[in-house]
């Protein structure tokens, strides 16, 4: 059996999926990170509180842009 | 518009017929600097660099025809690239208005910024159905 390089054109549609489906999963959860801005803002929340919410969308944004660059490097099909 | 040479800003500010055009011709005034910031970075540390500034800037800035820009000058990057590199650029932004501004201009900031978040999407949704 002769194994594939990884550039046969289903491997490469497979990897052109994939990086399509975190690029999606990405745009999406960015979209939800900036509604809780949206939310956090339009709130009555207390100064604090405010400041602390802030605080916590950037940093879940941190944590998924680390996941999604992880998973595009781990991505690649062979 | 036509601002005659040596027109004062005061003057141009008090003229009503200039008014609405204001934020084009500060627009104008933007993309200026951000060219003679591209070329001076390019020189200094290489066009790498200078391509993100570009493209950080013209992203930040809100204005379609600086993000057009911007896209030229990194066109290396794919379209998925460009949009993390937009979106981090602004929660760097974010991070450093926390730490920056007090509570009453963080508010209007996050509001002003998702504000223009949502204005770009929904362009871009305008500009995908048209294709």
């Amino acid at each position: 059996m002769v194994e594939c390089s990884g550039f046969c054109m289903r491997c490469v549609r497979l990897e052109a999926e994939l990086e399509r489906a975190d690029a999606d999963a990405f745009a999406g959860a960015v979209l939800e990170l900036w509604e809780r801005l949206a939310r956090a803002a339009e709130l009555g929340l207390s100064d604090e509180a405010f400041r602390l919410e802030v605080l916590s969308v950037i940093e879940s944004f941190r944590e998924l842009l680390t996941t999604m660059l992880e998973n595009t490097t781990q991505d690649t099909v062979y | 518009m036509n601002v005659q040479a040596g027109t004062k800003f005061s003057e141009l500010l008090s003229d009503a017929s200039v008014g609405a055009s204001l934020d084009y011709l500060l627009l104008q005034m933007r993309y200026k600097l951000l060219l003679e910031d591209y070329k001076s970075l390019k020189r200094q540390y290489g066009q790498m660099h200078a391509d993100y500034y570009a493209l950080c800037h013209g992203a930040i800035l809100g204005s379609d025809e600086l993000l057009t820009v911007a896209r030229v000058l990194d066109e290396r990057c794919t379209t998925d690239e460009l949009y993390r590199k937009f979106v981090s650029t602004l929660f760097d932004l974010l991070d450093e208005a926390t730490r920056t501004l007090d509570s009453g201009a963080l508010r209007s900031y996050v509001r002003d910024v998702v504000q223009q978040f949502r204005a770009r999407l929904a362009l871009e949704l305008l500009q995908q159905e048209s294709e």
